[in-house]
C-alpha cells in the first residue's frame, strides 16, 4: 500500500498532506443565501497533481482563491503542511487564466519578480529568471514586454514566473489554458506535464475541460453545480510519463466516459434551474 | 523635380500644407485692406516685430523667465499632485478627508485666486510659482488618485502571491500601474501651466511673455502682441512634444495598456 492510500484511510495522522481543505464553506459578502462552495474537503499530497473539474460557476476558482489566501474561509479550514493558511504567500503561487503579467515589466522583469521579493541578489535573480525562461522555451524574449507576446507565450511567462519563485512548493492554476486556442493548449499541457514530472511541484489545477483534467491529473475532483460540493473523486491511474497520444488509449476512454456522465448530470441541473426560473 | 513631386504623398501634403496656407491666407486678407492693418497686421509684420524684440533683447529674456516659471511651477505642482494623489488614492481615510477638501478648491478658477495671491505673497516670483503650482496640482492629483485607486486587484493578488510586502506592492505594482494615468494628468498639467503663467504675468509682473502682451496692448503694438502669441504657441507645442517623447521613452509599454 503506498503512502497515498495510507493517508486516505487513516487521515493525515500518518502523512500530512501538502494541501488540506477541510469542510470549506465560502460565502461571499452580499450573497448570504448561496455559498460559492459548501462543506468541501480534499487533500493533495506533496508532489501531487489534483484537478478540480466542474461546470462554470460551480466555485472552482473560489477554492483556488481560498488556498492562495485571497479569500478567507467562511467555515472550515485550509491547511498547508498542517498549518492554516493566513494570506497570500510565495509558497503557493497562482497561474491565472488571463496571465496577469505585469505589463510595465519585461519578460525578465516579470519572471524575476518572485526572486526579487525574496531578497536575493540582483545577479541571482537574473540567473534564476533566465533559467526558467529557458525552461519554457522563451530564450531571446527576455526584453520583450507582455503586450508584444501571443497568448501562449504570455502564459509560458506566467508559468516561468510561478516556477521562478523557488520557495514555491505549490502551484495553483486557475483555468490557465482556458483562453488559448486548442493547438496551443495541447502544447502547453505537454509542457506542464514535463515540468511537473521533472520538478516535483504540487499542483492544484482548475478546469472545465474533461480531456485536460484526465491528461494531466493524478486525481480528479468532480464538483457539483452551485453551490460547489465534492461530487466524486476519480483516480487517473494512467502511467507516466504521459503524452497526448494517451488520449487515444482504452483506459483514457473509460475514464472519460465516467467523468462525462458525472459532469453532464451537473450541467443538466443548472439547465433545469434555468427553465424553472423562466416559467 | 518630378521625382520630388512624386514623393509628396497625400500624407506628407497633409502635414506640410496647412500652416503655410493659413499664413498665406492671413497675409492676403490683411494686405487687401478690408480691416485696419494696425489692428490686424499680416504675419510678415508680426515676424518683423519679433525680430525687433529680439534685437531689443526683451524677447529672449521674457521667454527665458516665462519658461523658468512654467518649469518650476509644473515640477512643484506635479510633485504635489503625484504625492497627494498617491495618498488619497491608496488610503480610504485620506481619500475621503483630504479628497473632499481638494474637490472643494478644484472648481475655483485659478484666475479668481490672482488677487488673493498678490495680497498674500506680493508681486515677487513666489506668487507666479504659487499660481502655476496650484493650477498644475489639480489635474495631476485627479489622474494620480484615479490611477492609483483603480489598479486592478488581479495585479495585487499576483504580486502578493509572489511574496510582495506592502511597500513593494506600492513601488513595484501600484505606482507603475498608475503611471499612464499620471502621465495623462501631467500632460494636461502642461497646458494648465501655460494658462496660469499668462494669468499670473498679466497682473502684477514686470517681465515675462504675459507681461509683454499687456505692454504691447498699452502701446498699441498689435504686431508685437501677435508675435508673442505665436511664440507661446510654439513653446507650448515644444513642451507637449517633449513630454510625449519622454513618456514614450520611459514608458515604452504604455501603448499596450
Amino acid at each position: 500500500m503506498d503512502l497515498k492510500e495510507k493517508y486516505k484511510m487513516k487521515g493525515d495522522s500518518v502523512v500530512i498532506p501538502k494541501i488540506s481543505v477541510r469542510n470549506l464553506t465560502v460565502i461571499y459578502r452580499g450573497n448570504h443565501d448561496t455559498p460559492a462552495v459548501q462543506d468541501f474537503s480534499f487533500n493533495v499530497p506533496a508532489g501531487g497533481f489534483t484537478s478540480l473539474l466542474g461546470t462554470s460557476g460551480c466555485g472552482k476558482s473560489t477554492i483556488i482563491n481560498a488556498i492562495a489566501g485571497f479569500v478567507p474561509p467562511t467555515k472550515g479550514q485550509v491547511l498547508m503542511d498542517g498549518n492554516p493558511i493566513m494570506g497570500p504567500g510565495p509558497d503557493r503561487v497562482v497561474v491565472f487564466q488571463d496571465y496577469v503579467l505585469f505589463p510595465w515589466k519585461t519578460v525578465l522583469g516579470n519572471v524575476e519578480f518572485g526572486p526579487r521579493m525574496s531578497g536575493k541578489s540582483k545577479n541571482d535573480c537574473e540567473n534564476i529568471a533566465k533559467e526558467y525562461i529557458e525552461l519554457v522555451g522563451l530564450r531571446g524574449y527576455e526584453h520583450k514586454y507582455p503586450g508584444e507576446l501571443s497568448g501562449g507565450m504570455a502564459q509560458r511567462v506566467g508559468l516561468a514566473r510561478a516556477l521562478a519563485s523557488e520557495e514555491t512548493g505549490v502551484i495553483l492554476m486557475d483555468e490557465p489554458f482556458g483562453s488559448l486556442d486548442a493547438q496551443t493548449r495541447l502544447i502547453m499541457q505537454e509542457l506542464l506535464l514535463k515540468i511537473w514530472e521533472d520538478l516535483h511541484k504540487t499542483i492544484v489545477f482548475v478546469t472545465h475541460d474533461v480531456d485536460e483534467a484526465i491528461l494531466l491529473a493524478e486525481e480528479i475532483i468532480i464538483m457539483t453545480a452551485s453551490p460547489g460540493r465534492v461530487k466524486k473523486v476519480i483516480d487517473v491511474p494512467m502511467s507516466r510519463p504521459r503524452s497526448y497520444r494517451d488520449i487515444a488509449s482504452a483506459e483514457y476512454t473509460k475514464i472519460k466516459g465516467e467523468v462525462l456522465t458525472l459532469i453532464r448530470e451537473e450541467t443538466l441541473k443548472i439547465m433545469d434551474v434555468l427553465s424553472l426560473v423562466k416559467e | 523635380m518630378i521625382p520630388f513631386i512624386k514623393k509628396l504623398s497625400s500624407k506628407r501634403l497633409a502635414i506640410l500644407v496647412p500652416i503655410p496656407l493659413f499664413l498665406l491666407l492671413w497675409e492676403i486678407v490683411s494686405r487687401v485692406g478690408l480691416y485696419n492693418a494696425a489692428l490686424f497686421p499680416p504675419p510678415s509684420r508680426a515676424l518683423l516685430a519679433l525680430i525687433e524684440m529680439l534685437k531689443e533683447g526683451t524677447l529672449l529674456s521674457d521667454a527665458f523667465i516665462s519658461v523658468k516659471r512654467v518649469s518650476i511651477g509644473f515640477c512643484l505642482g506635479s510633485f504635489a499632485g503625484i504625492s497627494i494623489g498617491t495618498l488619497t488614492g491608496r488610503s480610504k481615510f485620506f481619500g475621503i478627508t483630504l479628497g473632499q477638501l481638494i474637490q472643494l478648491f478644484r472648481p475655483i478658477p485659478v484666475i479668481a485666486f490672482v488677487s488673493l495671491t498678490i495680497i498674500f505673497f506680493g508681486l515677487g516670483e513666489f506668487s507666479k510659482y504659487f499660481l502655476i503650482t496650484w493650477g498644475v496640482f489639480f489635474p495631476v492629483w485627479l489622474n494620480t488618485d484615479t490611477g492609483i485607486s483603480r489598479v486592478e486587484s488581479s495585479y495585487l493578488r499576483a504580486a502578493q502571491s509572489l511574496g510582495a510586502n506592502t511597500r513593494r506592492l506600492l513601488t513595484e505594482v501600484i505606482i507603475p500601474a498608475a503611471l499612464p494615468y499620471i502621465a495623462a494628468g501631467m500632460r494636461i498639467g502642461i497646458a494648465v501651466a501655460y494658462i496660469c503663467l499668462i494669468v499670473a504675468e498679466m497682473t502684477g509682473a514686470s517681465e515675462g511673455l504675459g507681461y509683454r502682451i499687456e505692454i504691447t496692448r498699452l502701446v498699441f503694438r498689435i504686431d508685437k502682441m501677435i508675435g508673442i502669441l505665436a511664440v507661446l504657441g510654439v513653446l507650448g507645442a515644444i513642451s507637449d512634444g517633449a513630454f510625449v517623447w519622454f513618456r514614450n521613452k520611459l514608458l515604452p509599454w504604455h501603448k499596450w495598456i
